[in-house]
């Protein structure tokens, strides 16, 4: 590392600049279509009142006057340039074209291209489509906003992860969420299992720490040509997102508050004590009057209305030479579940600044701190909405004394609300510092050096009526994370009709990971927080680990005419991940467009402004593997120790030819802009194909592993985006704007070599007890047994044999292919109205074709469970002589004990559409804040999120969960997982 | 000039690619490699061994839980679905717990294979042909007595169903990299594989070690006899296992029978093989463990395994095995449950795993004798011992009026001092006896020899392993 950090050193040495003073300028002012001269260009001194129009040749003369710096270049149709003249007497101007004639810009891998001249396959969001929304981390707003973008929020608990998928699941199992990289730097995603904890942050959020305020806009990544920049990273897709900068002129100060409510979208229904009473009286034959007569309304007691509230204060500007953005935000959320509480601290300074005409620098800082207080997982009996509806209605949480009562393994939550210690804190510095000089006219180079650093603490302190004793933990994670990226980057246009553009680049990345874990247990008091009080040290832990990744890239531009549009990329990877044999990666695309519209039999055209295809292919890789998961490991710890002394154990078997996974894709893309730019449409269609698929195929337990990865299986995910921006109705005052964001999609699985065979003979890998991945279909297909229903003669439950004849024996032999976990069409629908100062705006999200698990319905269902858990009421509708058809069995029938098992019973489909977004926004007229004397902007709105959803669900089934967070062969299941919350915000926004 | 600046500029950035050295060693484990390189990672990997069995899902509680539960020790009232189909004799091939319970056991036995495969071959010269022998009977020993207990969870036991009988894969070769698929052997075949090697290894294995949680916690010679004792027990072969026992017996300044109840929890001469485990160093996972299955939910346990009608009513009230060694639990619906106290800890989980007693020694002599000579005078002695710490009246030979009513009085006695210590469910199977009383609601399915007194291969393996083949009744 002292090595490369030398060698990086060195390569700045050489940059050097000065600077002096002088009174008369000359020069030549050019274009690449006039090279010879552009006459009539205005040169202005800025500042001042001095100024004159460039001669037939282009050449001007013009003296300064005292204290004036800095000269300026405008003409209709170019973009105005300006020059610091310090002691210069002759300055050329090459002007350039205004963009605006190209389109807006859209920010690439490693740079920015021209949207309309643009090769690449990307969705843009700009602030405007993130800044109408209450939402605490950037990936919310893609939700509906960015075709061909999957968003499952994982939970509706706050500061739950989203889970992202871009043109499908390119993997099994290493992860599936593309990379994210905000103002240059690669965030860690904690993808690794080394950020695990036990509050069930599910992972690691890398947008957590990133207030959406901040954000100047998001490209999402898509086809191979934008993505292959990025090379071993780039499979999942790749989301860039520059943070806001701030503009030369008059500082501008913005306040932005806004304050509201949330509750849960759905509530499951749960039994009463008197309805729980009554179904055990007629289980047991006991009359109800033998039972627990008083008892207590969890759920009712763990569901409260939330808060939500954010203030954030900004200010930017800046001089001639330096600009500024400076940012400082708090949010708070109190969510509708019990003892989930969280709130964040985000500062942010960006600026720039010039040394002279050819040599800049910039920075970037972001800081966060994010408190999360959680009582537990989704998954566990120790989170609030879990335990809220297992927990028998007679269980009372406290004693006759009023104190609280120990409950056991589904605790007492209001207990461990009231008195437990349940945090996760994370602080997270992102940071970049960036020198750009141009060397030659059209050659910039540029070195920039970025940090990611997180440190997360969690702590956990349970009191005694929750643990006996008292139990305390503390793990504080630190995650190190440094790179450095130098690029070249030259443009040109050669003649009229030839434009050159290149980007050659090397990049170093290294992360340091270290995590230190302590737990002890035996408090005299609930009063001592720490562990250091506790009388038995349970686990003294530290870690360490790493990784390290160096990069070689290249990406040449040609345009023929600004009609013939070819792109070609490349990128060398080396990662310490991959084994000896396979440390280095090639990924590389090409691709191709033609703007029709630059033909002659399409000009004039009254309807079509601008018409492009352009195709692509190449291929990017997957290297998010644990660090070490190519070598035979012993591994030492609890579970080698034995009786006080040190031992090991074989955890891993070697596998020395682990190499990458590699996604190639086609994509094919229409983009249209017609009817005087009314109407964008953007039409992809792609095809991208996994190979070399990283499978932990499953070995026999008698090999001593469970599993042996291998490069094996290849995946399709197959799909279309497509992308209507249509500008309605425009006329005086009124505006009526729809945006359409639609992506279909197709997965499946086509080879899985060495993988398990289901008695049809497919191959499979199991994901868990209810899907798996099967050759030929889906990589979350669920296969389960299929429910029949209740025998309206027997009342004995059915379900589907092999033959799809009905029986009374539940057997896991009988399982078939139900369906699949991915939707197959997901996307969203804007409308937004905009009329003398008031804008109202609607986003309708909408997923159609998957399916979900509800784990929990087998706990709830479950007769076996008497006793044990709360019920679902529609127990009570059990098959009697006169209740033939029922929802369930005929007590103690033959297949009450097997009614509970795995089956089709507790899948439901996600099909839905929902309101995710409805905001109405008045912006006070300007002739009313010229009064104020202060104000220059003034907004007050109101937002509703998920106030609607249409779904064929019953009552307490959320459509919107990912139980399992991201986990590539998990998807689309629940255990109790919290519905999405539903809120109703009020703000004001004020500019100074 | 501006030509030449070019020129270093993209020199420099070209020196950059000789910059990187992408090596990282990893910090929290040792290559394959390092595991046998010297004496120290050898006995590690040897320690390791029996560190896999402190697992839940091996002697860590699972397997001795489902043990006193399934027959008619426990009344389990956990909410655990996987372990509530195994009570309630529907157990499924695709039960997540038996699945996890096949893996570690096997996950175990392949350290031990390592260990056997590459102790001999350590290139450390200071390791001594003794000490190196010494490991490899260790690792022998350990994956006998795993492979005895999946037999005995996975088989109809011999005296149902045979030598014939589907036992399970003897693997003794450490994982080379090639799968292979192992089919199961006979129940014969197993069981003539672990007598054979436990009595070749007796020779290599010490009487003691230098501590005590050693001499308690790894294999030694009396070990290795002790489990010969149970195995030809449970075969049947009445001399062997009472000579076997003998031995172990008159092993007398290290093993004998504690004289009160209050042996619990110290290694002393009660306890011939116990799994050391501490508060810092346990099997307990959030879904079970000693401490928690067998503590009720207001001591901060799960609760789920309290004593069944019929274990209480088998003691007499005065009985000290009942009296020392419970605690009375009412809980939140007002109804009282009785409550083991043989594994206190349900805070920090340091409780040891009881595996072979001096006890069962006592009651395996006592019971080979009785079924050779009928009542005799030196099992009425063994017994009486037992008796008599008890605080109970001892018995004389008048009392039994035949060989079947002392068998039957011995194994009551084995019954209520070997309680929820997992021996429940095959003394019942090996005589031929149901798991629950008549008059159970699961009666009729748990008689011995029925399918679901075992438990079915997990249908993962199946899948998987062409060579293996499901127990009758899960197919």
């Amino acid at each position: 590392m002292k090595r490369v950090l030398l060698c990086l050193t060195f390569s700045m040495l050489a940059v050097f600049s000065s600077m002096a003073q002088s009174r008369t300028v000359t020069g030549t002012v050019t274009s690449e279509d006039e090279p010879n001269g552009i006459p009539g260009v205005n040169v202005s001194v800025k500042g001042s009142l001095v100024g004159t129009v460039s001669d037939i040749d282009g050449t001007y003369t013009l003296s300064i006057p005292e204290g004036s710096n800095v000269l300026s270049f405008s003409f209709v149709g170019f973009l105005t340039q300006e020059r610091i003249i310090d002691n210069q007497s002759k300055i050329d101007v090459l002007l350039k074209p205004d963009v605006k004639t190209l389109g807006e810009v859209v920010v690439v891998g490693y740079g920015t291209q021209s949207a309309k001249m643009s090769v690449q396959s990307i969705s843009s969001l700009d602030n405007s489509q993130i800044e109408r929304m209450p939402i605490f981390t950037a990936q919310e707003a893609l939700q509906g906003q960015a075709a061909g973008v999957q968003l499952t929020g994982a939970s509706g608990v706050g500061g739950a992860q989203q889970n992202i998928r871009i043109r499908g699941v390119a993997s099994l199992t290493a992860g599936g969420s593309p990379l994210f990289v905000v103002d240059g730097v690669p965030l860690n995603d904690g993808s690794s299992g080394d950020y695990a904890n036990e509050s069930g942050a599910v992972t690691l959020n890398p947008l957590m720490e990133l207030n959406p305020n901040e954000i100047q806009s998001i490209s999402v990544l898509k086809d191979a040509s934008a993505v292959a920049i990025y090379g071993s990273r780039g499979a999942n897709g790749v989301i860039l997102i520059q943070t806001k900068k701030g503009k030369s002129g008059e500082s501008r100060i913005n306040v932005d508050f806004y304050r509201g409510v949330q509750n849960p979208t759905t509530v499951r229904p749960y039994m009463s004590l008197s309805q729980y009473n009554q179904y055990r009286a007629d289980r047991t034959g006991d009359p109800a009057s033998s039972f627990p007569q008083t008892g207590f309304d969890w759920p009712e007691a763990v569901i409260e209305q939330g808060k939500i509230s954010n203030l954030n204060v900004s200010a930017s500007g800046g001089s001639d030479n330096t600009t500024y953005f400076i940012s400082g935000t708090y949010f708070m959320q109190d969510t509708y579940a019990l003892g989930n509480e969280l709130d964040r601290f985000n500062g942010r300074l960006n600026m720039t600044h010039k040394f002279s005409e050819k040599a800049r620098f910039g920075a970037n800082v972001g800081l966060a701190k994010t408190f999360n207080d959680r009582i537990n997982s989704d998954n566990s009996t120790f989170a609030p909405l879990t335990s809220a509806f297992l927990h028998l209605p007679y269980n009372r949480p406290f004693d006759d004394n009023g104190n609280y009562t120990r409950l056991g393994f589904v605790p007492n939550l209001l207990a461990l609300a009231d008195l437990s210690k349940t945090e996760y804190v994370t602080r997270r510095t992102t940071a970049n510092t960036y020198f750009e000089l141009d060397i030659l006219p059209g050659l910039t180079f540029k070195t920039d050096w970025g940090i990611d650093q997180i440190q997360t603490e969690e702590t956990m302190r349970y009191p005694d009526i929750v643990e006996p004793t008292g139990e305390g933990y503390k793990r504080i994670i630190q995650d190190y994370k440094w790179l450095s990226t130098n690029t070249l980057n030259y443009e040109k246009y050669f003649g009229n009709d030839h434009y050159f553009g290149a980007l050659l680049g090397y990049s170093y990345e290294q992360s340091d990971f270290a995590s230190m874990t302590v737990e002890g247990s035996g408090f005299v008091s609930d009063k001592l927080p720490n562990v250091a009080s506790a009388a038995t040290p349970t686990i003294t832990s530290a870690t360490g680990t790493g990784w390290k990744l160096a990069s070689y890239f290249s990406r040449l531009n040609y345009r023929y005419k600004d009609k013939f549009l070819f792109e070609g990329s490349a990128r060398r990877d080396g990662s310490s991940r991959f084994g000896l044999d396979n440390r280095y990666g090639n990924f590389w695309a090409l691709s191709g467009g033609w703007v029709l519209s630059e033909e002659k039999f399409l000009q004039n055209n009254s309807v079509l402004d601008f018409l492009k295809i352009n195709a692509s292919y190449g291929i990017a890789g997957n290297d998010r593997v644990d660090n070490f998961a190519s070598l035979g490991l012993y591994q030492a710890g609890s579970l080698g120790d034995y009786a006080g002394s040190p031992g090991i154990y074989p955890s891993q078997p070697a596998n020395p030819t682990l190499g990458w996974e590699e996604s190639a894709q086609f994509d094919f893309t229409v983009y249209a802009t017609l009817f005087n730019n009314k109407l964008d449409v953007e039409a992809s269609l792609w095809n991208k194909r996994t190979t070399g698929l990283l499978l932990d195929v499953p070995i026999p337990y008698t090999t001593g592993y469970a599993s042996y990865a291998q490069n094996a299986g290849i995946m399709q995910n197959r799909g279309v985006d497509l992308m209507i921006n249509s500008l309605n109705v425009q006329s005086s005052g009124f505006e009526w704007r729809t945006i359409l964001n639609v992506g279909f999609l197709k997965n499946e699985v086509l080879e899985l070599p060495g993988a398990s065979e289901d008695s049809e003979g497919r191959l499979f890998v199991q994901g868990s007890s209810s899907q798996r991945a099967i050759e030929g279909y889906s990589v979350n297909t669920f296969y389960l047994v299929r429910y029949n229903g209740i025998n309206p003669e027997t009342g004995e439950a059915e379900w589907l044999n092999a033959d799809g004849e009905p029986t009374n024996t539940y057997s896991t032999n009988n399982r078939e292919i139900i369906g699949s976990a991915i939707p197959r069409i997901s996307g969203g629908l804007t409308n937004t109205f905009s009329y003398k100062g008031f804008d109202l705006s609607a986003l309708f999200t909408f997923t159609q074709g998957n399916y979900i698990m509800f784990d929990d319905l087998r706990f709830l269902y479950n007769p076996n469970n008497l006793n044990s858990f709360n019920l679902d009421p529609q127990l009570l509708d059990y098959w009697t002589e006169d209740n033939t058809n029922s929802f369930a069995p005929r007590l103690n029938g033959t297949t009450q004990a097997n009614f509970g098992q795995r089956s089709s019973l507790h899948l439901r489909k996600g099909d839905h559409i929902r309101l995710r977004n409805l905001s109405l926004t008045y912006n006070i007229p300007a002739n009313v804040l010229e009064r104020t004397n202060i104000l220059r902007s003034a907004r007050v709105y109101g937002m509703l999120q998920n106030m609607l959803t249409f779904s064929n669900l019953e009552d307490g089934l959320e459509p919107e969960i990912s139980g399992n967070g991201s986990d590539n062969q998990i998807q689309g299941e629940s255990f109790f997982t919290p519905a999405q919350a539903k809120s109703f915000t009020l703000g004001v926004s004020l500019g100074f | 000039m501006k030509n030449l600046k070019t020129i270093l500029f993209i020199g420099l950035l070209g020196s950059l690619f000789s910059c990187e050295d992408l090596d990282i060693d990893p910090q929290q484990s040792l290559s394959t490699e390092l595991a046998f390189a010297d004496k120290q990672s050898v006995e590690g990997s040897l320690l390791g061994v029996y560190s896999l069995t402190q697992e839940w899902e091996v002697f860590g509680s699972l397997p001795q839980v489902i043990a006193d539960f399934q027959a008619d020790n426990v009344r389990f009232i956990g909410s655990f679905p996987t372990l509530q189909e195994i009570g309630i004799y529907t157990t499924q091939a695709d039960n997540a717990t038996i699945r996890d319970l096949w893996r570690a056991h096997y996950r175990a036995i392949l350290a031990a294979n390592a260990v056997v495969t590459f102790t001999p071959d350590s290139p450390d010269e200071t390791l001594t042909t003794e000490e190196r022998n010494q490991y490899v009977a260790e690792a022998k020993f350990m994956r006998s007595l795993l492979m005895f207990q999946l037999v005995n969870l996975f088989s109809q036991p011999v005296n149902v169903a045979g030598e014939d009988a589907l036992g399970i894969p003897i693997v003794t070769a450490a994982f080379s990299g090639e799968i292979v698929d192992y089919p199961r052997n006979t129940v014969g075949e197993v069981h003539d594989f672990i007598i054979n090697e436990l009595n070749a290894i007796i020779a290599d294995l010490p009487d003691t070690y230098a501590t005590s949680a050693f001499t308690r916690g790894r294999a030694t010679k009396g070990v290795a006899n002790a489990l010969l004792s149970r195995i030809h027990l449970y075969r049947g072969e009445w001399q062997l296992a009472a000579d076997k026992a003998k031995e172990v017996l008159d092993a007398e300044a290290i093993y004998g029978l504690a004289s009160n109840y209050s042996f619990w929890g110290e290694n002393n001469s009660e306890y011939v093989f116990s799994i050391q485990n501490s508060e810092i160093d346990n099997g307990r996972t959030g879904s079970g463990g000693w401490g928690s299955y067998y503590n009720s939910a207001e001591d901060g346990g799960r609760g789920d395994a309290p004593f069944s009608n019929a274990l209480i009513a088998a003691y007499a009230t005065n009985d000290k095995r009942l009296t020392a060694l419970s605690k009375e639990n009412v809980n939140g619906e007002g109804v009282s449950l009785l409550y083991t106290t043989k594994f206190p800890d349900v805070v920090t989980h340091s409780d040891n795993s009881p595996i072979i007693r001096t006890t069962e020694i006592v009651l395996n002599r006592a019971e080979a004798l009785a079924q050779l000579n009928g009542v005799n005078d030196e099992s009425l002695e063994l017994i009486n011992d037992l008796r008599e710490r008890a605080g109970l009246e001892v018995l004389s030979a008048g009392d039994f009026a035949s060989k079947e009513a002392f068998i039957a009085q011995i194994l009551e006695e084995r019954r209520k001092e070997l309680a929820f210590e997992g021996h429940r469910r095959m003394d019942l199977l090996r005589n031929n006896l149901p798991l629950r009383p008549e008059g159970d609601a699961y009666f009729d399915a748990s008689k011995a020899g029925a399918n679901r007194t075992i438990l079915p291969i997990p249908q993962r393996e199946l899948d998987i392993n062409t060579g293996l083949v499901q127990n009758p009744g899960f197919e």
